[in-house]
């Protein structure tokens, strides 16, 4: 793989970033995600483009990491604007994250969906959102109202979450 | 890099992209650039909260990290620590010039000092993409599942 195709890589990523970019998302912490990691892109971008030799192979296994973290992470923000998400416990939940969480009134929250039938949260544990607490519901149970105190439940893994970023 | 991406630089958490941007900044002063190390500065704070001490604390860490500063320090300082008292004090001398081209960037250093935390950094670089990638293959996802 050569640092061109990388530079080409993560101009991709951006430009499908940037589409997000203009949608009209429910919540502005969705909006407020992908402009976090349009940043973390761009300064990526800049660092393949100005890679010596000594550092040229590590930027670009740096950027197809990054780039198939992004794009997950995109994934589940495309999710949360679907209408099988219930839009109107965002407020709600995000208050009691709010109060709960280390983060306090930095936290931010994205309600999403997930196909695996598995819940799930990054309780502020994601490296490039490290502020958002991202929980996915499963898709089959949108119309379910008894599906929602698992947010609860996985607020509760979000509190009891500790930084293990070297471990 | 230009002044107006300079102004908008994001705070950076993921440690392997924190510590290539430090490398990077390394490396332009390394070159007589001007770089103004603010990665390098992020990455010393980063360092500082999981180790303050490394001479008492490297013993602290998770196995894992223990292996990942082993493998860095060994290829930085050509020498292969036996123990954890040695592991604590070979990187001490790594961190406090860390810190010091975070706080004077524009001071001149030793070549030599500079090859050393550039050979520091790229080494740690590696060793914790190379960390991402297993917990990525053995957890599928880096989820707390229920």
């Amino acid at each position: 793989m050569t640092t061109r195709y990388s530079i080409q890589k993560v101009a991709s990523a951006l430009e499908l970033l940037r589409e997000f970019q203009a949608f009209a998302f429910p919540h502005p912490d969705s909006a407020d995600a992908v402009g976090a990691l349009v940043q973390i892109l761009e300064t990526l971008n800049v660092a393949l483009t100005n890679a010596t030799d000594k550092l040229d192979e590590k930027t670009r296994a740096q950027a197809t990491d990054t780039v198939s973290d992004v794009l997950e992470l995109l994934g589940v923000i495309a999710n949360s604007a679907n209408v099988r998400n219930a839009f109107e416990i965002h407020g709600p939940v995000l208050k009691l994250a709010r109060q709960l969480l280390a983060g306090g009134d930095k936290t931010k929250l994205i309600l999403s969906f997930e196909w695996d039938y598995v819940p799930y949260t990054y309780p502020q544990n994601h490296v490039l959102l490290p502020n958002f607490v991202v929980i996915g519901l499963p898709a089959s149970e949108a119309s379910n109202a008894l599906v929602l105190p698992a947010v609860g439940h996985e607020l509760w893994a979000a509190a009891g979450s500790v930084d293990t970023s070297l471990s | 890099m230009s002044t107006t991406t300079e102004q908008k630089r994001p705070e950076v958490n993921d440690l392997s992209l924190l510590t290539l941007l430090a490398a990077h900044e390394i490396e332009r002063l390394r070159k007589d650039e001007t770089a103004d190390s603010y990665y390098v500065a992020m990455l010393r704070d980063k360092l500082a909260g999981q180790i303050p001490n490394p001479a008492e604390n490297v013993k602290d860490l998770a196995p894992s990290a223990v292996r990942v500063y082993r493998n860095a320090v060994c290829k930085a300082t050509q020498t292969d620590p036996q123990d954890f008292k040695r592991l604590g004090e070979l990187p001490a001398p790594l961190f406090d010039k860390l810190g010091e081209v975070a706080k004077r960037p524009s001071q001149k250093l030793q070549a030599a000092d500079l090859d050393k935390l550039l050979t520091f950094l790229t080494a740690l670089h590696s060793q914790l993409l190379a960390q991402k990638y297993v917990a990525k293959r053995s957890r599928g996802h880096s989820r707390y599942r229920v």
